[in-house]
């Protein structure tokens, strides 16, 4: 057969196969508060300090065809109101992440896990470009700004195509996924994981049960 | 090898945060975080600037409780309780525990625009007191206008002068006990008092009130009487976060003790400091000039003026280098025949440093210090230390 034809066929079988999606509850431990967003010495905070972000999980599913795309696009992650947008951030790997500062004075984002060690150095407001960091391997980074010690956030780096994050409560939605058997993950902390197996058919949406920890490899 | 360090793994992964309590709700909040620093000295004796010991090496420990509490969205309240070999090393070889830190703070509105603050804080006077953490300073030692003894004596007020040296002059400071000496500004100056101070995108004030004057030893700051107290301000500009210049004058009485026919009123410290800082990505470039004078019954105003330039350069995520250069000039003392003569010796200090924070809540600090004192051929001029922070 000819290629674009056999092309053809295989995108229109693929554009026909009706996508499901995966809810469920995570049990979310309870996540100890952040520091008192106070600085000790003045000439650090000029401007009003937001509350930090709520907590959230990761959720996402790893089987056949759902490698992270080669060249996944940019996301942002903002400094503002002296915390971070988002307490977690889940991103496919190779995604490079720029992260502008809202705030009037520096912030200085660094993270020295052992998934992804950078230093993106004194940035100030509206500085463009934003710094960048490329997460090119799986696992979780902790994010913390070198001049306000209680902004924390936490990166996690997935080999999928197909994830999301949870509500504070715990509660997601992962949808868009073909048919098929998947491992699914999800992720509060370095301690908190689980993993189950899905089965996706027919466009619909199967409840995923996480009473049951298991260990993220 | 492996089953034996886990333990110290797990330990470092859940260091960092230290302990916080409180209701859900979020009305009140108390957190606490123990931190361990520990720094060993060596070089020539006697040791340059503030450092108290006498020995080739010494061994510095600190542990240090913080203390931070919130009510509600307004209120707050920090502690530092430190035991250690004494404020400036060696000068409590035996160990001692102190509160550095007990403040109240009430911030009026949503934003930095006015706090009020009472209890034991750093002085509010330059810049580098409010980046003297072990963690925020990539020194381990203070620049040279708040670690450097000058040869007025706070503790003799009647006769202040460093005397009796060659010609009338003044005796190599470091012959004599450190403890009957002022600096220009003795470390972050935890004085108490009281004071207000805010911020705004290009602006920042603060004004306080507090028992001892900027020169004075750490035993003057816990004395809570107020009756010579020490005023001090600070204006500070900055066109964007590049940039932030600050003015500090402060004006109080130096001496720290009463002595017969001498009115501590009229022996006054004023003191003037101009403190620059640009930062950009990996650089921080920052310096400060102090020009104090303390005021005498009999031997003219004795003047001193002192600067330093320092800058801090990260060569890769966590790995800092940095240099600091700094210089302290005095004037000449009048004599008891009218004649003038020198009070305190003119002094360089340059700095090399290094750090390496190998996890968030662990850094490794290295420095070495050349302090080249004039027409003191005995003092100390070598100093190296290696340091270690941990924060729990």
């Amino acid at each position: 057969m000819h290629f674009p034809t056999l092309f053809l066929l295989l995108a229109l079988h693929a554009e026909a196969a009706p996508t499901g999606a995966v809810t469920g509850t995570l049990p979310l431990p309870a996540r100890p508060r952040g520091r008192i967003a106070v600085e000790k010495y003045t000439g650090t905070i000029s401007g009003k300090v937001s509350p930090p972000p709520p907590p959230r999980a990761g959720v996402w599913i790893e089987g056949t065809g759902t490698a992270a795309p080669a060249a996944p696009p940019k996301i942002a992650l903002n400094q503002t109101g002296y915390q971070f947008a988002q307490s977690l951030l889940v991103v496919p790997l190779r995604t490079t992440v720029e992260f502008p500062n809202d705030d009037p004075d520096f912030h200085n984002v660094f993270s020295l896990s052992r998934t992804k060690r950078f230093d993106a150095g004194r940035y100030k407001k509206s500085e463009r470009p934003a710094p960048t960091a490329t997460f090119d391997k799986p696992g979780l980074v902790r994010l913390q700004c070198e001049i306000h010690d209680h902004m924390k956030a936490v990166i996690l780096v997935v080999d999928s195509r197909y994830f999301t994050t949870t509500d504070a409560a715990g509660k997601f939605t992962l949808t868009g996924l073909p048919p098929g058997t998947y491992t699914l993950y999800a992720q509060f902390d370095e301690k908190a994981k689980w993993s189950t197996s899905v089965t996706i058919s027919g466009g619909k949406t199967v409840s995923a049960d996480f009473t049951q920890t298991a260990t993220v490899p | 090898m492996k089953a034996l360090l886990l333990p110290f793994t797990a330990a470092l992964a859940c260091a960092q945060d230290g302990i916080t309590f409180g209701p859900e709700n979020g009305t009140f909040q108390i957190d606490i975080r123990p931190s361990l620093e520990a720094v060993i000295w060596s070089g020539d004796t006697p040791a340059p600037a503030l450092l108290g010991y006498d020995d080739d090496a010494f061994f510095a420990p600190r542990f240090s409780l913080d203390i931070d509490a919130a009510a509600g969205e307004n209120f707050t309240f920090h502690s530092t309780t430190r035991w250690d070999r004494g404020f400036d090393a060696g000068s409590a070889p035996d160990g001692e525990l102190r509160i550095d830190e007990a403040f109240l703070r009430w911030r009026v509105f949503d934003d930095q625009r006015l706090n009020f603050q009472v209890g034991k804080y750093a002085s509010f006077f330059g810049s580098w007191s409010g980046q003297h953490d072990f963690f925020d300073d990539p020194f381990l030692l203070a620049p040279l206008p708040y670690s450097q003894l000058i040869g007025v004596s706070p503790t003799s007020p009647g006769s202040p002068l460093n005397t009796g040296g060659p010609g009338g002059g003044a005796v190599p400071l470091s012959l004599k006990s450190k403890d009957q000496w002022a600096s220009m500004i003795w470390g972050a100056g935890y004085g108490i008092g009281g004071g207000a101070f805010g911020s705004t995108e290009h602006f920042d004030y603060a004004l306080e009130v507090k028992n001892a004057a900027l020169s004075s030893h750490p035993d003057a700051w816990q004395e809570i009487n107020f009756s010579h107290p020490t005023v001090t301000a600070r204006v500070g500009y900055r066109p964007d976060a590049t940039w932030a210049f600050g003015l500090s004058a402060s004006r109080g009485s130096w001496p720290e003790v009463n002595a017969v026919g001498v009115d501590r009123d009229n022996l006054v410290q004023n003191s003037l400091g101009l403190d620059v800082r640009w930062a950009r990505h990996d650089w921080i470039v920052s310096g400060e000039v102090v020009l104090t004078e303390f005021e005498t019954a009999s031997s003219g105003d004795l003047q001193a003026a002192s600067w330093f330039v320092q800058a801090r350069y990260k060569v890769s995520p966590g790995v800092w280098l940095a240099a600091r250069v700094g210089q302290m000039l005095a004037n000449d003392a009048v004599g008891p025949g009218g004649a003038a003569f020198a009070w305190q010796s003119d002094v360089w200090r340059t700095e090399l440093g290094g750090g390496w924070r190998i996890r968030p809540s662990v850094l490794l600090k290295a420095g070495y210090t050349f302090t080249h004192t004039e027409d003191d051929p005995v003092a100390g001029e070598h100093l190296w230390g290696t340091g270690i922070g941990w924060r729990f």
